[in-house]
């Protein structure tokens, strides 16, 4: 008996409705909703092999009691469930030339454009992490999640990735995820509520293949567990930006973060006050520019010299005070006598 | 408070591929529901947080008994104009303020620049001259324009690095500095009369006048030996007994009260 499935009153989203949620030209497609994508990740060959010889006799270890062609069919269920239940994020692979060999670290570090992946945000039920906690220096946003990607899915879409890499190629090379790696989530790329989410960078601070409660199925694992916390930006370039836009009530909307805005552009200025060839600070550029976008600490000093003062009621009093006077300390070290500048030191 | 972190509001961090990262510095505290608006803006959610980044706080305020003076003294008011009526104030009171400054860094190497643009500078102490009263809510009222050396002692650096525990912790670099600075807490100030012209006189009594039964409504007889005044445009004028000596001259107005005609200043 064949089986008709008869939907009345029920309008699925065209394909141009999904592709003008896509708002974000630099992120591309999204993998994991598209029909034909999903089906063509599908289009594996089916080259069955039972492999029983011997069974009862333990050859190579645990793995020999399954056969390959169950260890497949789990993991292209495994797959297949990423797939349909999981997002699409971008990978983005660490590259740093200079490796700090005494504080091992590297602070220099620049995020290639990356690719896209599939992953399963396994952690359904909010971020994990410590949430937003108030520090000395503001809020910070603990924000950690847990994704799913499996194994083979991961090797086969680096590699395509990594034959365009050309030249760059040796600097990006991985075998799998690895820490230090960032993937960009784009919460609400495609939602209703477009304005209440936020793409979000994520540092992968672990990668496992040992899954809790998933130890060796069938004598094989299946899917990489990546832990990612959200991503401390500290100067480093991320060549990938993904647009986000702020909609007021109004009606009106304003890019506030791209290629030219947000915090990822400020990082990648701050070269400007630097000259290239001779590595020295290039003072005849005004450093004001650039320290007030990263760091905005003129408001302080200004504050302290010579901030805006009211009267009883209420209006601005035309003389500005002028707190401190001399600078014994600066002067002594040759400096001017009350340094307001980066361009004065 | 404002000056203490503008002493810090130049450091920036030096990377290798040249970029010069300026260090953002806050004074700590803050309305948490204003700070919670965070959440929703877009760019601030997309990161954890940004980095190097300094803060700083009051920890501590004491009173310093070492430097108080006594307060039947007053300390004279430095007019900002000419114009200016003088005015003074008590003798202010000395406190310690003790002040914390932190620094997060996500790198050492970044830290360990940020610190030794700091360290250096305190000698230990790095001294700024500030204003008693930097300003008056109102700007017909002349301000005292008196400064003092004010001195920021660093007293201790220390910092943490949660390096080690489980490989996907969290991992943060903090350096804390302690800072001592001596205030004084200046009270109001109040107006005195100016003084435009002050003279010696030497007198004595009038014949036949016993020194002991003498007040000040006796008549004397003597000479100015100089005398110092200003005119208008703040000149000073000094004078000596050689030069001018008028006799004084005692008189009664209508109401008994015994007045001593000097000199008729006419520069005044």
């Amino acid at each position: 008996m064949a089986i008709t499935n008869n939907y009345k009153g029920f309008a699925p989203v065209t394909p141009t409705e999904l592709a003008s949620k896509d708002a974000d030209p630099d992120f591309g497609g999204n993998l994991n909703r598209s029909v034909q994508e999903l089906n063509k990740n599908y289009a594996i060959d089916a080259t069955i092999t039972n492999s029983y010889a011997e069974g009862y006799v333990n050859q190579f270890g645990a793995s020999s009691q399954y056969s390959t062609n169950e260890q497949r069919f789990v993991q292209s269920m495994i797959q297949e469930s990423i797939n349909i239940n999981g997002i699409t994020v971008r990978y983005m692979p660490r590259n740093g030339l200079y490796t700090d060999s005494v504080w091992n670290e590297r602070p220099e570090s620049t995020f290639d454009r990356g690719l896209q992946l599939p992953m399963l945000l396994v952690s359904t039920a909010g971020f994990e992490g410590e949430g937003d906690i108030m520090t000395q220096y503001g809020i910070e946003f603990r924000e950690e999640v847990i994704l799913s990607l499996a194994i083979p899915r991961f090797a086969e879409l680096y590699d395509a990735y990594e034959t365009t890499l050309d030249s760059d190629r040796s600097l990006y090379e991985r075998s799998r995820p690895l820490e230090g790696d960032l993937i960009v989530i784009p919460f609400g790329r495609t939602a209703n509520n477009i304005n209440q989410y936020t793409p979000k960078v994520f540092e992968i601070t672990r990668v496992t293949t040992y899954q809790d409660g998933a130890f060796f199925q069938m004598g094989d694992n299946y899917q990489y567990k990546i832990k990612a916390r959200l991503f401390e930006l500290s100067g480093e370039d991320l060549n990938f930006t993904p647009t986000v836009v702020k909609h007021d009530t109004d009606g009106t909307s304003k890019i506030i973060v791209d290629s030219d805005h947000g915090h990822i552009y400020d990082a990648k200025q701050l070269y400007d006050s630097i000259d290239n060839d001779t590595g020295i600070a290039d003072i005849a550029k005004d450093s004001d520019t650039i320290s007030d976008v990263y760091a905005d600490n003129h408001e302080l000093e200004k504050y302290s010299q010579e901030h805006e003062v009211y009267d009883n009621k209420g209006e601005a009093l035309k003389e500005k005070p002028k707190t401190v006077v001399s600078d014994y300390t600066a002067r002594a070290f040759g400096y001017p006598s009350v340094i307001s500048n980066l361009d004065d030191i | 408070m404002a000056v203490f972190g503008s002493l810090f509001n130049n450091i920036s961090i030096r990377r290798r591929d040249g970029k010069v990262i300026p260090v953002p510095i806050a004074y700590g505290p803050r309305t948490k529901w204003m700070e919670a608006h965070k959440t929703f803006d877009k760019d601030e959610a997309m990161f954890e947080k940004l980095l190097p980044r300094m803060s700083y706080e009051v920890v501590a305020m004491n009173y310093d008994q070492m430097r108080k003076i006594g307060n039947a003294q007053k300390v004279i008011g430095i007019p900002g104009e000419a114009t200016d009526r003088t005015q003074r104030m008590s003798a202010p009171i000395p406190y310690n303020l003790d002040f914390s400054l932190y620094i997060q860094t996500k790198n050492l190497n970044d830290g360990w620049q940020i610190i030794e643009q700091i360290l250096p500078f305190f000698t230990p102490s790095y001294t700024v001259r500030v204003r008693h009263y930097p300003v008056d809510f109102d700007s017909d009222t002349p301000i005292m324009v008196n400064e003092y050396d004010m001195p920021f002692t660093l007293l201790a650096t220390t910092w943490s690095d949660d390096w080690t525990g489980e490989v996907d912790s969290r991992r943060t670099i903090e350096w804390v500095l302690e800072f001592q600075t001596k205030i004084f807490m200046a009270g109001p100030a109040k107006t005195t009369s100016v003084i435009y012209d002050a003279r010696a006189i030497l007198s004595v009594p009038t014949p036949g006048t016993d020194v002991s039964q003498m007040s000040r409504q006796s008549s004397q007889f003597g000479v100015e030996v100089g005398y110092a005044a200003i005119n208008d445009s703040e000149t000073s004028m000094f004078e000596n007994d050689s030069d001018i000596s008028p006799n004084i001259i005692n008189t009664t107005d209508s109401d008994g009260n015994v007045v001593k005609i000097i000199r008729d200043v006419e520069e005044l």
